[in-house]
């Protein structure tokens, strides 16, 4: 079963041409990397996949079915949920609260409910409260429930920005450079709860730049250079494939 | 003693009324940053709305005994109905379009909507303050020194049951996190599956509402409404969103019933034709020395 499919997707800002006939499939229940050099065009496909940008050619899937001309706030109710390369908390709020928001499309209480304070808002509110500790315990953010999120540190925000995204219950997680920024022992808690992830059910599609890391975690790994796809293929393969060389490290003089 | 307690129950209830206006300044601005400055006559069109229902019931003859409870309240769920509408559907013809305007352009197009309620309100109304009709019976209470009508003490009931109601909303519920969620960063917040145009509508619409309260109990308290009237309530009342720290929902509330006081005790004190000068000299004191209000910086919480 497909969770992605992207048919030769290009997108242009104006001459700029950020991709180019990228075809792409991702599988439920891997944990898939994209990789390739600064300005290669990954976070350019993850704002296409969140409809903060729509692409010019191709066709996307999620799923099965087609996203094209769907809102952000549409394909996150689909099941896409995402993480920044430069954090996007809600920092005037409690991290706790940053979390319970992430819950927001799970949650069925309407106007009213939120109102008249119903019983059906106070009762999601208790087991949305009740999930997002948990949440916050499994990505190892404890004890900073109540503080601000812009008070945190950097590499809690990583983990509470993570746990916002896995608030929804997403079938696809796109994590945009999860590991910038981090230490190397917080980058092995992040290689074990990434896994955990997607042991939980939940594919992860992630953008990274600490080869390392993506090696290790990603069974699969596609390249990007210059908006194409030069490569596909499981870390082994994509370690020795001369073009990837080439990208890397410059053509052989 | 005799006058001042007087004056003090005045302050408290002119600022319960700017109180519940300036929440509707400080909930758009806190999601939009937008000065709603039509919000001043969506006040005095729920006023007209609930004199409406009043002069209608009356002409009825229903407005005796428990009709006359039951009328107060049409009379209010009316003009709260109404108001809320009207906001709504100032903010999806008016300043949706612009959302990724300048900030300038909704600002003049709130001033424009502002002139155009106005005068729709003078087509509709007249230009003459149109009377209350006098129904509703206000038996005068003594506490100690202090002589204060029953009406008084409703009005102000009425308005904090609304704020703390609207606190623990925005604070606590599914949608008010989604509000604040908006407030903060709007594209984060559709990526966690917030329907932002629907949230700002609700915003207008919770806005409008309370202006709706605040017309009601402006109306039964002042006995009268006059289409101008929501022009200088509404600059007391965004002078009291700025006092407290606009954007903010306990600096509104605190704002409102010092404005009051302020239009009170300088009436009593200074005279009534000196009371604008004292409470827009307020607001220039603040926007030179504390411009982020009150509660502005204790309270970054916005919305």
């Amino acid at each position: 079963m497909k969770v992605l499919e992207l048919a030769g997707v290009g997108k242009r800002f104006g001459a700029l041409t950020a991709l180019s006939n990228v075809t792409l499939d991702v599988e439920e229940g891997a944990i898939f990397g994209i990789i390739g050099p600064n300005g290669a065009g990954k976070s350019t496909l993850f704002n296409l996949l969140t409809a903060i940008y729509r692409w010019d050619e191709g066709s996307i899937s999620i799923g099965g079915l087609s996203i094209a001309g769907l809102s952000t706030q549409r394909i996150a109710r689909l099941g896409v949920s995402r993480t920044f390369q430069n954090l996007r908390l809600f920092g005037n709020a409690s991290a706790l609260a940053n979390v319970m928001v992430g819950e927001h499309v799970l949650l069925e209480a309407n106007v009213l409910d939120s109102l008249l304070n119903t019983g059906r808002e106070r009762r999601e509110r208790t087991e949305a409260e009740k999930r997002a500790r948990e949440l916050l315990r499994f990505v190892g953010v404890s004890g900073v429930e109540e503080q601000f999120a812009r008070n945190l540190s950097y590499g809690t925000q990583r983990r509470l920005e993570i746990a916002r995204a896995l608030a929804a219950r997403p079938r696809l997680l796109l994590l945009d450079e999860p590991a910038a920024g981090l230490n190397s022992s917080e980058k092995h808690e992040l290689v074990s709860l990434i896994r955990a992830i997607r042991d939980g059910g939940t594919t992860v599609l992630l953008i990274e730049h600490d080869m390392g890391l993506v090696m290790n975690l990603c069974e699969r790994i596609a390249v990007l250079d210059y908006g194409e796809k030069i490569a596909e293929g499981e870390p082994r393969e994509i370690r020795e494939h001369p073009r990837v060389i080439e990208a890397y490290l410059g053509a052989p003089a | 003693m005799h006058e001042f307690l007087a004056q003090l129950a005045n302050g408290v209830e002119l600022g319960a009324i700017y109180a519940l206006i300036a929440l509707g300044y400080t909930l758009v601005y806190g999601i939009l940053e937008l000065i709603n400055f039509a919000h001043g006559d969506v006040y005095t069109f729920g006023s007209f709305v609930a004199l409406g229902i009043f002069v209608g019931l009356r002409a009825a003859g229903v407005l005796h005994g428990a009709g006359l409870i039951l009328g107060i309240a049409a009379a209010l769920i009316a003009a709260i109905i109404a108001s809320a509408l009207l906001n709504a559907g100032i903010e999806r013809l008016a300043y949706r379009r612009l959302r990724k305007a300048p900030r300038l352009a909704p600002l003049i197009t709130a001033i424009g909507v502002s002139f155009m309620l106005e005068n729709l309100i003078e087509l509709w109304q007249g230009s003459a303050p149109v009377p209350f009709p006098n129904v509703i019976p206000n038996p005068q209470l003594h506490i100690g020194a202090l002589e204060v009508g029953v009406q008084q003490i409703v009005v102000v009931a009425l308005a904090i049951v609304t704020m703390v109601t609207l606190h623990f909303f925005v604070q606590r519920s599914k949608l008010g996190k989604a509000m604040r969620a908006v407030a903060q960063d709007r594209d984060a917040a559709s990526l966690v599956g917030i329907n932002v145009d629907r949230t700002i509508a609700i915003t207008f619409l919770i806005a409008g509402a309370l202006a709706g309260v605040a017309g009601f109990v402006g109306g039964v308290s002042f006995g009268s409404a006059w289409f101008l009237n929501g022009f200088g309530a509404g600059l007391r009342a965004f002078t009291a969103a700025v006092l407290g720290g606009i954007g903010n929902i306990a600096g509104a509330m605190l704002g409102g019933f010092l404005i009051g006081m302020l239009e009170s005790f300088s009436t009593w004190l200074i005279g009534g034709q000196w009371s604008n000068v004292a409470v827009f000299s307020v607001l220039i004191l603040v926007l030179v020395f504390r411009p982020s209000g009150l509660l502005g910086e204790t309270l970054p919480e916005k919305v």
